[in-house]
């Protein structure tokens, strides 16, 4: 019986799902000495995981939302969208490769993008996924 | 006299567990023998030293994980009269924690939400005399 959570190894399924896409993703969104600076952008970034009890009798089991941050600079909202677009491609009713689990759906639940003080954008995109031990 | 955790109840066929499940509920109907008439002034009188019926129901819920009980309910060669069953409450007593008997499965649902996982639910009634020990 799976004993370890996974956390760890939903956010490594995450990274390598999110790879693909051919943006850098990170765990938290890079800081340039040049606060000016482009360099970083565009990017993705996992953020908050919030993992929910969903046991049966028998076996182990999470109930997870993880929102998908997606941060970028210019004049309108369409390359950000566009990533967006390409995020909701892989995860959308994917699958992810979590170590030790079995993956029953993922689903996006909702997207946002809002607009920065200092210009840039930033989205975020919740998905809803169910692991089981196995 | 302890609290106990619903999970650790068990249902069993021939010893073996049939699933794991969301909840396990089971409960027991004894249907007495309504002995009314004109003298008891519309009170309802019972009889007291029988019942005219008694059975055990249980039902199961939870996430869909194994065929087995599906099996029985939805294949027509299989029966559902299911012998050597027995139900262990989660308390896990001395004396008296284990129902044992033949029951009949009446029902079976499974559910298959676009945005969830597909769960089940299935009853079982008793047939003929239980024990408890």
């Amino acid at each position: 019986m799976t004993t370890t959570a996974p956390g760890t190894a939903l956010a490594a399924a995450l990274y390598e799902a999110l790879s693909r896409i051919g943006i850098p993703v990170h765990a938290v969104p890079p800081q340039l000495s040049d606060g000016g600076s482009d360099a970083a952008y565009p990017c993705i970034s996992i953020g908050e995981v919030a993992m929910g009890q969903w046991d049966d009798s028998g076996t182990r089991g999470f109930d997870f939302v993880a929102r998908v941050h997606v941060w970028w600079r210019g004049g309108s909202k369409a390359p950000g969208l566009a990533i967006q677009d390409e995020i909701y491609s892989v995860l959308h009713r994917g699958s992810l490769t979590v170590d030790g689990w079995k993956d029953i759906l993922l689903d996006r639940q909702m997207s946002d993008v809002t607009r920065l003080t200092d210009g840039s954008f930033h989205g975020v995109c919740e998905y809803r996924g169910l692991l089981t031990e196995g | 006299m302890a609290a106990a955790a619903g999970r650790l109840a068990v249902m069993k066929k021939a010893g073996t567990a049939i699933c794991t499940f969301k909840a396990l509920n089971i409960s027991v109907d004894h249907s007495p023998i309504d002995i009314t008439d004109s003298g008891n002034s519309g009170v309802v009188t019972l009889l007291s030293n029988a019942n005219a019926s008694s059975q055990i129901s249980m039902d199961i819920s939870g996430v869909y994980t194994d065929p087995t009980l599906r099996n029985i309910a939805f294949d027509l060669s299989v029966t559902k009269f299911l012998t050597d069953v027995t139900f262990h409450f989660s308390d896990a007593l001395a004396a008296k924690d284990t129902i044992a008997g033949n029951f009949f499965v009446t029902g079976y649902k499974e559910s298959n939400p676009d945005d969830n996982a597909t769960d089940f639910s299935c009853t079982l009634v008793s047939s003929g005399a239980w024990t408890i020990a």
